[in-house]
């Protein structure tokens, strides 16, 4: 027997046992039937292991239903074996697939746990349904020796907000598994727990990246203005790694010593990977000079610096200095062009910018040449001529750069070129092509689409089109 | 540089890289589990200093250190979730069973293949279990083990493990084999000498012609994150480089319903085998 179960707000669960008969089925619809205003049916499959070819009848009959009584139809816990025989059948776009926890007994779930890409989403649900039931289960999962079920039940305390359980939380520092005790690193910053910020120091040091790490970030959520001035210590370390956890730490506290200090270290630091970070870390501050630093650490010898110091340019607003970002368009190393036009593209509104990146367009890398037409997009100043013959380029990334830019420039022109391009050999131009005809919805546009339906092939275009104009 | 959130993939990114990912591994995403991508994504972008995935994949197409780059996609976007005596049954099917009737027709010589190895618990759980049956020594093993991810193979390779390997193994056989160091559990030199690794994408012909015609086939719990259709591929290159009467176990999710109708199903009533 199927089994149903309405909630007050609109969502049915109706369950269909682990060997399905016909019946199930037509329970299930009678039920879909007779009832008004449903807004959600969830078709519990989780006890399905296989689905025999006179079911997918059913399950289609499922979905019209709903849709005929504009419920939102999705299947839930969907094993293996059912979804290989949706997907042999083609039926695999028109079904919604979800998970629903709320199937599972708590021991069930101890197993998804196990699942990396169940984890996360499990750890959620629970944190969200926190009750007796849970917080029991988790006290066994603190007694376990399994590091995966204690590093859960740590993220479930923080995520459900259990004050109540911080000295479990805080044990956990001692912990011999380091995914644990970067758990509770974690946790112990968002609850606010500034009494144990002097242990927390110590995981600086970890041997375990991930470890020391979060004691970086967690400090840093502690932090008042010592701390600074603690971790400036470590930026004298011959120890490589400390001085980078420290530049991390710094960057995060984000206050005007920490500023001085990395300003101070960046004097003195030879280390390449570690130059590469302080320029990440000080284009993070809202600083008059910054920008300045930046540029002339574009002079560096080493490419990784460059690209590092280019890259933070694009991120801060530096519409100043936009004279010297302008001269890097055609710099001899790829990625420092690359950002640099992307600079351009973010900063600029004027048509030297435009004529600038027209000009050195033809004499740059595929990269930066793609990275131009999407600046000049940004930009927005009428060369709706230049893009407007990008759009049959050979190469499919500048044609799907330039419908793009098209669109942000001039609207009528890539409607058109957006339909022309529904016949692109390529999936992601055509891709880019439904994208601006449902942001320009020109006249009929959906009926249009459900004709390009018929024809289309690739699945990622389908799933689009089948966004835009409804399933089934 | 710690990043305090994800960055967030536009669908048009999130489609281009499960394209990529798709074409090069056979592993689809579908569009709920975008957040894995980002989560798993995320760190790499900010090391190369990108701030979209859009960087990212062109970055992947026209670099020039994007095959390089496209192994690091791969052991960032695999799962290898794994552990020693998963799903033993079939372990000991083969063992206790088909091994013991081949003999009794005269064979001496076996090759076992683990096709989608991870850190190496799988075929060293097989070497494990010949040694406990008292098969090495009588008889000649040749066991491969391959995986598309070079940092599980580079682990295997060292035979080090944790705790969480080890889920549901009893104490005797890991004091037998490993020994204990700190949270470290090494694995004996005579069971780690039993296997060889090397990388291989199962979606590649490739594979299967590093390892040649062999008797046996693991290809356990990777399926499941293929489309049909790579299914199929995969499922095929098998069938060609399996012996007559050669066994292919899958992952106890997985079925050749509908992928294959070439392999004989044997269901011996703890677990499945597909026969050649
Ligand atoms: C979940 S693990 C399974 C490990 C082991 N067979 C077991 O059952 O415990 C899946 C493995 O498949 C590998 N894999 C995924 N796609 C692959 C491909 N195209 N070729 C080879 N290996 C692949 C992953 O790297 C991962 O290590």
């Amino acid at each position: 027997m199927a089994n149903i179960n309405p909630t007050e707000n609109g969502v049915v669960v109706i369950k269909i046992p682990g060997n399905p008969e016909i019946n199930d089925f037509k329970d299930a619809r009678d039920f879909i039937n007779n009832s008004q205003g449903l807004k959600e049916i969830r078709l519990d499959l989780k006890d399905v292991s296989f689905l025999q070819s006179k079911f997918i009848a059913e399950l289609i009959a499922i979905k019209k239903l709903s849709t005929l009584k504009n419920s939102k139809l999705i299947l839930t816990n969907v094993q293996e074996g059912v979804f290989q025989m949706l997907e042999i059948s083609n039926l695999i776009d028109h079904f919604s697939i979800g998970k629903d926890f709320r199937s599972y007994e708590p021991n069930e779930l101890i197993y998804l746990l196990m699942d990396p890409e169940l984890n996360d989403s499990v750890i959620e649900f629970i944190a969200n349904n926190f009750d007796d039931t849970f917080r029991n289960l988790i006290a066994e999962f603190l007694k376990s020796e399994d590091p995966i079920l204690i590093e859960a039940a740590v993220m479930i305390i923080g995520k459900s907000h259990s004050f109540d359980m911080v000295e479990e939380v805080k044990k956990c520092l001692t912990s011999p598994f380091p995914n644990v005790v970067r758990g509770a690193i974690l946790v112990l910053g968002w609850f606010g727990e500034e009494d144990c910020k002097g242990e927390i120091y110590q995981f600086l040091k970890s041997e375990h990246i991930d470890v020391a790490e979060a004691a970086a970030a967690t400090i840093s959520l502690l932090a008042d203005e010592n701390d600074s001035i603690a971790i400036k210590e470590y930026l004298e370390s011959p120890d490589e790694r400390l001085r980078r956890i420290a530049i991390q730490a710094l960057s995060l506290i984000n206050d005007d010593f920490s500023y001085k200090f990395l300003l101070e270290h960046l004097g003195r630091e030879k280390d390449e990977q570690l130059r590469t970070q302080l320029a990440k870390a000080i284009s993070y501050y809202n600083k008059p000079e910054v920008p300045g630093i930046l540029l002339s650490m574009l002079s560096e010898n080493s490419i990784k610096i460059r690209e590092a110091a280019a890259s933070s340019l694009v991120r801060i607003k530096a519409t100043d200095k936009i004279d010297d970002i302008l001269e890097l368009v055609s710099d001899k190393d790829v990625w420092v062009a690359y950002f640099a036009v992307k600079a351009v593209g973010a900063l600029c509104k004027s048509q030297k910018c435009v004529d600038v990146l027209v000009k050195n367009y033809p004499k740059v890398d595929t990269q930066v040449k793609i990275a131009i037409i999407e600046a000049l997009g940004n930009i927005g100043l009428d060369c709706s001529e230049f893009i407007f013959q990008l759009v049959e380029d050979e190469n499919e990334d500048i044609r799907k750069e330039a419908l793009n830019s098209l669109a942000l420039i001039n609207s009528d022109m890539a409607a058109e070129a957006a339909y022309n391009a529904l016949n692109d050999k390529i999936w992601v131009v055509r891709f880019k092509a439904i994208e601006i005809i449902e942001d320009k919805k020109p006249a009929d546009y959906k009926d249009k689409l459900k004709d390009f339906l018929k024809t289309e092939t690739n699945r990622y275009v389908r799933e689009k089109i089948q966004s835009i104009v409804g399933e089934l | 540089m710690i990043i305090s959130s994800t960055i967030k993939m536009k669908d048009e990114e999130f489609a281009e890289l499960a394209d990529i990912i798709y074409k090069n591994a056979g592993i689809t995403f579908t569009i709920n589990k975008k957040y894995l991508l980002e989560n798993r994504l995320t760190k790499r972008l900010s090391e190369l200093n990108f701030s979209s995935y859009k960087d990212y994949i062109y970055y992947l197409k026209y670099d020039v250190k994007r095959r390089e780059e496209m192994k690091v996609l791969m052991n960032l976007v695999t799962i290898n979730e794994t552990y020693f005596l998963r799903e033993r049954a079939q372990m000991d099917h083969m063992i206790k069973k088909v091994i013991p009737e081949l003999v009794s027709k005269g064979k001496r010589s076996f090759k076992i293949w683990s096709a989608a190895c991870s850190s190496g618990e799988e075929p060293y759980s097989i070497a494990i279990l010949l040694n406990e049956e008292g098969l090495y020594g009588k008889y000649n093993f040749d066991i491969y083990a391959t995986d598309i991810n070079t940092e599980v193979i580079s682990i295997a390779e060292k035979g080090i493990y944790r705790s969480v390997s080890f889920r549901g193994v009893t104490p005797s056989i890991i004091e037998k084999y490993f020994v204990k160091n700190g949270l470290d559990f090494q694995l004996k030199p005579e069971i780690k000498s039993k296997v060889k690794f090397f990388q291989a994408n199962l979606m590649e012909s490739l594979a299967s012609s590093k390892i040649g015609m062999t008797d046996f086939i693991f290809c356990r719990n990777v399926l499941i994150y293929f489309d049909v259709e790579a299914k199929k591929k995969v499922v095929d290159m098998f069938y060609k480089t399996l012996q007559i009467g050669g066994q292919l176990y899958l992952g106890h999710s997985e079925t050749l319903s509908k992928i294959d109708d070439r392999f004989k199903m044997v269901n011996f009533g703890s677990g499945i085998a597909y026969v050649k």
